[in-house]
């Protein structure tokens, strides 16, 4: 509440007050800190969960199997990065990285796909408005993305510029008003202390 | 080819085979892979924030005399209080300090960049040659706008434009939903054209 | 027409879409197309905005790409490097997500600044490595630029190298450059760059996010480079060939079944739905 009203003043302070400044200056570089201790407890608890896995929880081999890859491939690339001065710039490490960890994560990615294009056949029906707007935005705007569109139907070039200039902002700049509003009304309410939900979170 | 280029052909090829094993169905292969990609992932951000962020901001500033950086070491490390049941309650103090200070550095400008500057840039397009498109504009802006008005029933005008803006929204959702589309559609053809050039063509034919 | 036929149309089993998918994928790959690709406003607005900076202007890069999506930035992200370091201009680029300066710095290695450009690091770009908590640490960047950073990329002491001694904070950058996965990007980056001192963003982002990002051009954002699509656009603008070309045109195919389907799909519901109409007009 104190922190939101400091930085809340510090925006419409003078470049003078360069004690103020230099206060919200330090504090940004707190929360910084903070926020990677809190990547490394998110670390930490996962581990703890693929630990319980193994040692402690009765659960199939298979998925002890998995904890176990996990285990492996976590103590490997976490030796590799820091086994040399140059951390993830060594040319090893970058190596595997690009070779081991790239696939994996494109596929898993590219998966997408599939799950989308399954769900647009079903989805993007005109049984209404709605639906028929979304079903030929995306036909529309997919032709223009890809050469082929512009080759084969010219007019789809300056047509989808114009939807994505025109519709398309129309729609999204009132959903980013709205988000702006409402992220207001959020911080409003944390300043006068009514949104403590991070903090309930925390069980004693 | 080396003999690096060919172990890297093979290894991105039976990764990716392995992932994309998935669609045939959830396999050993498949949660293996995936158990993998986990594990190294999370090796990777614990390195890369270890070095960056607690190293970089506040280890070596610690160590050269910034002895100011004490503080959010230890409001670090208090978060791990979290873990023990009975001094769970600690952890809300460097959890309150992150709550504040994200909500301080976004809530100043937020009413500038994200109200006042799109509705300057509504009335801007009225000035270009676009007439026709600065009309829409605004109509889709007012009625998507309408549309996010909870505290009245949706009703007579209110209803019409909501219905109005909801279309709009939908139009918007479609062109995200072909951007997504085209997304994964390129890193499935970057799969395939790996696999097509490095791993069949160089690494098995040798060409 | 038979409502059976309808039904067939409205029921295509997901295997058969996804296996012509593929094989509509494959056929480009063997076989490229060369169809021209028109290039959109944003990427010329990308080009130009770069190519109009002083000599000796100075860009902030915040890299905050993901490996998994390198497809969709490799070729964004090699043109404008290509591009930035053929300019008498310097940059520094420093990581919003784990794996931007990894990604970076794997590029910079394929260009070899040294050899290529004739740049040298340290004196005409710098790189470091990932900074968490995004807004947060794009507000200190802003503020003051040392206090977030003791070392580069390659983990040595940045007191050494010239140009980290001419960044102090925002005032001394011409131009930001934001490398990011994340469709909310640009609501970010207006809030900390230009609402407080007044700086115009690029872009550099996935294909899906150019839907959102267009909100902020061309006032706030003169440029964006969106998916393989826009770095193959910045390729043929800025005359460095690269990764993209062959990309998006092995793309080319890909939606086409999909299009297919869902056109077929639409038949089938239509003609189900005007067929139960009649028969329920039969009946009565």
């Amino acid at each position: 509440m104190g922190l939101t009203a400091l930085f809340l003043i510090e925006y419409f302070a003078a470049a003078e007050f360069k004690a103020i400044h230099d206060v919200k200056g330090e504090l940004t570089r707190w929360g910084t800190i903070v926020s990677g201790f809190m990547l490394v407890f998110g670390v930490v608890v996962l581990l703890r969960h693929h630990f319980l896995q193994i040692a402690v929880r009765k659960v199939n081999w298979k998925d002890k199997l998995y904890s176990g890859v996990f285990f492996i491939t976590f103590l490997g690339f976490l030796g590799m990065g820091f086994a040399t001065p140059a951390r993830v710039s060594g040319a090893d490490y970058q190596w595997i990285y690009q070779n081991m960890y790239r696939p994996t994560g494109t596929a898993i990615t590219a998966l997408c796909f599939f799950w989308c294009i399954y769900g647009g056949y079903r989805t993007f029906t005109v049984r209404s408005w709605e639906s028929a707007a979304i079903g030929l935005g995306a036909v529309i705007y997919m032709l223009r993305l890809l050469p082929v569109g512009p080759y084969f139907i010219p007019p789809i070039e300056p047509f989808g510029d114009w939807l994505l200039s025109t519709i398309n902002v129309g729609g999204t700049r009132g959903g980013t008003i709205a988000v702006g509003l409402g992220a207001l009304v959020l911080g409003l309410r944390t300043l006068i202390g009514k949104e403590t939900g991070m903090l309930e979170a925390v069980k004693e | 080819m080396s003999i690096g280029e060919i172990w890297a052909a093979w290894l991105f090829a039976l990764f990716s085979i392995a992932i994309l094993s998935y669609l045939w169905k959830v396999n050993i292969v498949y949660r293996l892979a995936e158990a993998f990609s986990v594990g190294s992932l999370t090796a990777h951000t614990l390195i890369t924030t270890y070095t960056g962020t607690i190293e970089g901001v506040c280890l070596k500033p610690l160590i050269t005399g910034e002895v100011v950086r004490i503080v959010p070491l230890l409001l670090g490390l208090l978060v791990f209080t979290r873990l023990m049941r009975k001094y769970a309650w600690v952890s809300r103090y460097p959890t309150a300090i992150l709550t504040g200070v994200g909500t301080g550095v976004m809530f100043g400008a937020t009413f500038d960049a994200q109200v006042l500057s799109q509705i300057g840039m509504t009335a801007d397009a009225f000035k270009g040659a676009d007439i026709l498109g600065a009309v829409v504009i605004l109509i889709g802006m007012a009625t998507v706008l309408s549309y996010f008005i909870y505290t009245h029933e949706h009703k007579g005008p209110l209803g019409i434009s909501a219905r109005i803006g909801r279309v709009f929204a939908m139009f918007s959702f479609g062109l995200n939903f072909a951007g997504e589309l085209v997304w994964y559609l390129t890193l499935m053809v970057g799969i395939l054209i790996a696999m097509v050039d490095t791993w069949i063509k160089g690494a098995i034919l040798g060409l | 027409m038979s409502r059976s036929i309808y039904e067939k149309l409205r029921k295509i089993p997901d295997g058969y879409i996804g296996m012509i998918s593929i094989l509509f994928m494959l056929i480009p790959v063997l076989y490229p197309l060369g169809l021209p690709l028109p290039v959109s406003a944003p990427t010329k607005g990308f080009y130009q905005t770069i190519v109009n900076l002083p000599p000796g202007s100075i860009i902030c890069i915040d890299s905050g790409g993901g490996m998994a999506s390198w497809s969709e930035f490799e070729s964004s992200m090699l043109a404008m490097l290509k591009l930035l370091l053929s300019k008498p201009i310097k940059w520094f680029s420093w990581g919003t997500s784990s794996d931007g300066p990894v990604m970076t710095d794997i590029l910079l290695k394929r260009i070899d600044p040294a050899k290529t450009f004739g740049k040298v690091y340290g004196k005409d770009y710098l790189t470091l490595g990932y900074i968490g908590a995004d807004e947060m640490t794009i507000a200190a960047v802003a503020a003051n630029t040392h206090s977030v950073a003791s070392v580069d990329f390659f983990g040595k002491s940045l007191s050494q190298y010239p140009l980290w001694n001419e960044v102090n904070n925002a005032k001394d950058f011409a131009l930001i450059i934001s490398i990011s996965g994340s469709c909310t990007n640009m609501d970010v980056e207006s809030r900390q760059w230009n609402a407080i001192y007044g700086k115009k963003i690029l872009e550099i982002n996935m294909a899906c996010c150019s839907p959102m990002s267009i909100n902020y051009f061309p006032s706030i954002m003169p440029g964006g480079l969106w998916g393989a699509k826009g770095g193959t656009e910045l390729e043929v603008l800025s005359g460095f060939p690269g990764p993209g070309a062959r990309l998006t045109d092995a793309s080319n195919l890909g939606l086409i079944p999909f299009i297919v389907f869902l056109v077929l799909g639409n038949i089938g519901y239509i003609g189900t739905k005007y067929l139960m109409k009649e028969e329920e007009g039969a009946k009565k």
